[in-house]
């Protein structure tokens, strides 16, 4: 016995050591590394000319018509230390882009993967925009694609463009070398300034599927040869309904009591105006049943700091900060009242309300509730009543 | 009877039991639950945690009743040597299945997260060689190598825990009652976790171990420490998973805890990919529960001849191999497992109230005699 263990040794460590990796090992050199995608809509002309998962005849009952461009980073040809004078080349170098169609999201990568040497790697996977055409549509068929896969990671963002979503992924700013890495790394500080929630790839599965909340996603703009960033995109499941204004992700971000916060809001008050910052929020839900209807109390409290004024404004004593503090807190919850109107007639309800009447008001939700589609018709039905505690903790260093 | 060497502390006891029972069914655990019972899904794997206690008490109860007896030995004086020979070798096939099962969920991961063009076979060539050279071995290095490998276990896991903190939503655990569920469906779901093949193989370890241990009259306390440790690790990933995800998430997901992995974002560039460290963490706990799957169905199997479990390690590597094999995908896979699981289990129980009967009467029968 003691030999048969020497020679199981002198079979399994060779084979450890020679075998392991070899089925799955890829060189860099080797693969074509997408960092971008990019989703259109496109017409049966396109598709006819690029087809390739199947024949021609199997076409009856597939409804969708996508266009997919993808950028893939090209290897050796990105620095990774900062750009020396000269020597880094220009952004159609770094980037090759190649573009895709098909009925579906695989068939399109397809007919990508057709065009193109190496296999398709998407572990680098930053970015993936989608039209507002195309998501009005439904993302059904980009979620099942995107979430079978084990490689793709759920903190890479999904954005919605304003129109054609190949040529917003193609603006090439001078900071980053690649569009698509310019990009992502614009919206991650986006969230980091507070500019909007954070709603990644992940969140938007998490969001979409839950049948007290709706999903968001960031919508994005080209202006001029830049990304602007325009608000959030929301869903009615898996299809685009409409966007909110910038200001409204403000008040969104409030109401869900999302941090880190750093959103500037322009207050018209008096003869005059203050532009404040948040710092920090809180949020308090309470809801409870009332004559038969679940009725959700919101307490928001902000501490803001105050970035800039107009001259009329007086600061100069503790009451003026102080009536300062009220004046915004009617402002905020005058909008707020308005931007839940507009979600309540839309029947969205992007909040996650229905989450919390469904954890905690489990009863309720059983008899009267159950489904996300129910739910959406009651949230049009229900009071909302939102108050703000606004607490200007920060003046800065001007002193009236 | 048994060399001075041979015996295993209360404190390797602990790990083997920990070790065995965390394994790779982990990373499906909470689908089970959220599938069928919604949000009361933590509140059913509780409850199947609880069973699990139960019947680890039935174990240390019979098993201490005759101190230094192993599996075979206890079922034949309880019910003849014939009988127990029939269910020790009954067990031992019992136990082949339960671990090819095991090893096959263990390849499915790997094959679909690190391993892709890899042949299904040589994964599990390698996986169950691995295994029966370990086997080779005797059972105090058993309870060594658990012991050494017990901080791979618990301290990925915490990390996994605490790195996924920063995106739960409370609300998604909430109602702990579940939402449209009544408490037998609730209690069905438990039983539907038990019988998970990772817990039956954590099980049974207890019959390998508490024989050959150092000082018996701790098997109680050790198991108590054990199974602590194994609630308070499922109960966290299984919460943290769902208020991460919420139920409707997790029902898409077939690994949900290994999506977790995959939504960890850290803000360090070279560890923003953490899940392939994960996947490391993964390998550690399925390699210990199919080690100790492997050496329950081998041990039943040589106790029953009279022979050392080392003899049989080769001998039994087809048997494992042809077995997770066998499967076609992952669908099947779990749809079998449920199957064999629910069959098992059954069997283990109405075994285990036989003896703990009996062994009661013979415990009642020898105090009345003495007097």
């Amino acid at each position: 016995m003691k030999y048969l263990d020497k020679i199981i040794c002198i079979v399994i460590v060779p084979c450890l050591l020679l075998l392991s990796g070899c089925w799955d090992q890829v060189e860099i050199e080797l693969r074509a590394t997408v960092v971008g995608l990019a989703i259109d809509q496109a017409d049966h002309h396109e598709i006819e000319e690029d087809y390739i998962t199947h024949p021609e005849y199997r076409l009856e009952n597939i409804e969708g018509l996508y266009k997919i461009t993808a950028q893939l980073a090209v290897p050796g040809q990105v620095a990774l230390g900062p750009e020396e004078g000269g020597t880094g080349g220009s952004v159609d170098d770094n980037v090759w882009v190649v573009e895709g169609y098909g009925y579906t999201i695989g068939a399109a990568l397809q007919s990508i993967q057709q065009k193109l040497a190496h296999e398709l790697f998407f572990g680098h996977l930053q970015v993936i925009i989608v039209s507002d055409a195309t998501a009005k549509e439904g993302l059904a068929d980009i979620d099942d694609y995107f979430q079978r896969r084990n490689e793709i990671r759920r903190t890479i963002w999904l954005a919605i463009s304003k129109g054609d979503a190949a040529t917003t992924m193609a603006v090439s700013p001078k900071l980053e070398q690649i569009p698509a890495i310019y990009l992502s790394t614009t919206l991650d500080h986006a969230v980091e300034l507070g500019k909007f929630p954070e709603k990644r790839l992940g969140d938007f599965w998490i969001n979409q599927k839950s049948l007290g909340e709706e999903a968001m996603l960031p919508y994005i703009e080209i202006d001029d040869n830049n990304i602007r960033i325009g608000g959030m995109a929301y869903f009615k499941g898996t299809k685009l309904i409409n966007m909110i204004e910038p200001y409204q992700v403000v008040i969104y971000n409030a109401v869900t009591g999302f941090n880190p916060s750093g959103a500037n809001i322009m207050f018209p008050i008096e003869d005059g105006h203050v532009l404040a910052m948040s710092r920090h929020r809180d949020v308090d839900y309470q809801i409870e049943l009332d004559n038969g209807r679940p009725k959700i109390d919101v307490h928001v409290s902000v501490h803001a700091e105050i970035r800039e004024k107009s001259d009329a404004i007086e600061l100069n004593r503790a009451e003026d900060v102080e009536r300062l503090n009220q004046q915004t807190e009617k402002i905020m919850e005058k909008d707020t009242k308005l931007f839940l109107q507009q979600m309540q007639q839309e029947q969205t309800d992007v909040f996650g309300f229905g989450e919390q009447v469904r954890a905690r008001l489990p009863e309720y939700w059983d008899t009267h509730v159950q489904t996300n589609t129910n739910w959406q018709q009651l949230f049009s039905q229900i009071t909302i009543n939102v108050n703000y505690d606004i607490n200007f903790d920060r003046i800065g260093i001007k002193s009236d | 009877m048994k060399a001075k060497g041979d015996q295993i502390t209360m404190l390797q006891y602990v790990c083997i039991l920990v070790n065995s029972t965390i394994g790779i069914s982990v990373l499906s655990l909470p689908r089970w639950g959220a599938s069928s019972a919604g949000t009361a899904g933590i509140l059913a794997t509780f409850i199947g945690l609880i069973l699990f206690f139960i019947l680890l008490l039935a174990i240390i109860f019979i098993t201490s009743a005759y101190p230094q007896r192993n599996f075979f030995e206890i079922t034949s004086l309880h019910l003849g040597k014939t009988l127990g020979r029939l269910i020790s070798i009954s067990f031992s096939i019992q136990y082949i299945i339960l671990t090819s099962v095991i090893i096959r969920e263990f390849t499915e991961v790997m094959a679909t997260t690190l391993l892709r063009k890899t042949p299904l076979l040589v994964t599990i060539f390698v996986l169950v060689l691995t295994v029966a050279l370990s086997t080779k071995k005797s059972l105090i290095d058993y309870g060594y190598i658990n012991y050494y490998y017990f901080p791979f276990i618990i301290i990925p896991g915490l990390l996994l825990i605490s790195f996924s903190l920063p995106n739960i939503d409370y609300t998604y655990i909430l109602p702990v009652l579940g939402n449209e569920i009544t408490l037998s469906s609730i209690l069905k779901t438990s039983t539907d976790i038990i019988i998970l093949p990772f817990f039956q193989i954590g099980l049974f370890t207890l019959f390998l171990v508490i024989p050959n241990m150092n000082n018996p009259k701790k098997a109680l306390k050790g198991g108590m420490i054990g199974w602590m440790i194994i609630t308070i690790m499922i109960m966290l990933m299984t919460t943290v998973t769902y208020a991460v995800f919420g139920t409707e998430q997790i029902k898409d997901e077939v690994w949900p805890v290994l999506a977790l992995t995959r939504t960890i974002r850290l803000a360090i560039p070279p560890l923003q990919r953490l899940d392939v460290f994960f996947i490391l963490f993964w390998v550690v706990t399925g390699f210990t529960t199919i080690f100790s799957g492997y050496l329950i169905a081998t041990s039943f199997f040589a106790q029953s001849f009279y022979i050392k479990h080392t003899k049989l390690a080769y001998l039994f590597l087809p048997a494992f191999f042809f077995m997770a094999l066998a499967f076609d995908n992952h669908v099947q896979l779990y749809e079998f497992m449920q199957q064999i699981g629910r069959i098992t289990l059954l069997i283990t129980t109405s075994l285990f109230l036989i003896l703990v009967i009996m062994t009661l009467f013979k415990k009642r029968r020898a105090a009345n005699e003495i007097p």
